[in-house]
C-alpha cells in the first residue's frame, strides 16, 4: 500500500498492512536495541573497573537537572499515547493538543540536555576525556533521537491537523508512538546506569 | 469473531476507557490505564533517586537495576501495547535485548587489560 493511500486515503489501512508497518517499526527498534546496548555495554565496562572517577563526576553533575529530564520524558510519553487515544475517539483537536505537548515537553529536555553539556564542560568533562566519550556517546545519540522524535511529532501534528487521522486510521500516530516510547524506555535505562549507579 | 480478534477488541477499548481497575479496585480518572501507568512510573522514579541517594551496598545496584527493568515494562507494555499486540513484536524486541545482554555480560567479565 502507498504512503498516500495510507496517510491520506477515504479507507482504513487493513489489519494485515498495519501488522506489516508495525513489524517494520519493531525490526527498526530492535536494531536500535543492539546499538544502546553497545554504548550502555562500554560505560557499564568503565563504571566497573573506574568506579572512584565515575563516583566523583556524579558528584560534580548533581542529579536535579537530570531528574527534571527524566519526568519531563516519562511525560511526553503520556501525552503521547493520549494523542493517540484522542485519534482513536475521533477527536483530531485532542490528537493536536496532546501530540504538541509530546513536541514541548521533547524540546525543553534537549534543551536542558544542552544546560547540561555546558555545566559538564565547565568542570572539564568533554570528548577528550576517558570518562567524556563513555558518557557522551549514548546520552549524546539518546538526545539526537529526541531530536528526531519532535521533528517527527510536528509532523504528525500537521496531518492530525489537516484530518488525516481518524478512529479508522491511526496508524501514523501508533507508528510515531513506538518510537517514542522507545526513546523513553531508553532513557529509563541511561538515567539509572549512568546517573544513579 | 474469533477469541484473539475478541480479546483485541476488548483491550482496545479498555485503553479507551477512563475507568480502569487496579488490584481489583476500580478507578475512574482521565486518561484510565495511561494515566495510572505514569502515576506508577513517576512514583517509581522518585524512589528510585532516594534510594540512589543512600550509602552503597549489596542490593543498592539490584534493586535500582529492578526499579528500571519494572519501569520500562510498563511502558512497553501499556504505552507500546505489547501487552495485547501480536506476540511476534515481543520476540523481536527480546531477541536483541538478550543479544545486547550477553555481549554486555561477556564484556562486564573480560579484564580490563584483555585475554593473554
Amino acid at each position: 500500500m502507498s504512503e498516500a493511500t495510507l496517510e491520506h486515503g477515504p479507507a482504513a489501512p487493513s489489519a494485515e498492512t498495519i501488522d506489516n508497518y508495525k513489524l517494520g517499526m519493531w525490526l527498526y527498534l530492535a536494531s536500535e536495541v543492539v546499538i544502546f546496548g553497545t554504548l550502555i555495554a562500554v560505560y557499564a565496562v568503565y563504571r566497573l573497573n573506574n568506579a572512584e572517577s565515575v563516583q566523583h563526576v556524579q558528584e560534580e553533575l548533581g542529579l536535579t537537572l537530570v531528574s527534571i529530564n527524566t519526568f519531563l520524558l516519562l511525560a511526553s510519553s503520556w501525552a503521547m499515547v493520549l494523542g493517540l487515544r484522542e485519534a482513536q475517539k475521533d477527536n483530531p483537536q485532542g490528537t493536536v493538543r496532546w501530540i504538541g505537548l509530546t513536541a514541548l515537553l521533547g524540546t525543553i529536555f534537549v534543551a536542558l540536555q544542552g544546560v547540561e553539556y555546558t555545566e559538564l564542560g565547565h568542570a572539564g568533562i568533554h570528548l577528550g576525556n576517558e570518562y567524556g566519550m563513555r558518557f557522551y556517546a549514548p546520552t549524546a545519540f539518546h538526545g539526537a533521537h529526541v531530536i528526531i522524535g519532535v521533528l517527527w511529532a510536528l509532523y504528525v501534528m500537521k496531518q492530525a491537523r489537516k484530518g488525516v487521522y481518524n478512529a479508522k486510521n491511526y496508524l501514523g500516530i501508533e507508528l510515531f508512538g513506538l518510537y517514542w516510547h522507545f526513546v523513553d524506555v531508553v532513557w529509563i535505562f541511561l538515567f539509572t546506569l549512568i546517573y544513579l549507579i | 469473531m474469533t477469541d484473539q480478534q475478541q480479546g483485541a477488541h476488548d483491550a482496545h477499548d479498555a485503553f479507551l476507557s477512563d475507568t480502569t481497575t487496579i488490584f481489583g479496585r476500580e478507578i475512574t480518572i482521565q486518561g484510565g490505564i495511561y494515566t495510572v501507568v505514569f502515576v506508577l512510573l513517576a512514583v517509581a522514579t522518585v524512589l528510585e533517586i532516594i534510594i540512589g541517594g543512600l550509602p552503597e551496598g549489596v542490593l543498592l545496584i539490584p534493586l535500582l537495576l529492578a526499579f528500571a527493568v519494572i519501569k520500562a515494562t510498563l511502558v512497553v507494555m501499556y504505552y507500546m501495547h505489547l501487552k495485547t499486540d501480536s506476540r511476534l513484536f515481543t520476540w523481536v524486541l527480546i531477541l536483541p535485548l538478550l543479544i545486547a545482554l550477553a555481549a554486555m555480560l561477556y564484556l562486564l567479565a573480560a579484564p580490563p587489560t584483555g585475554y593473554t
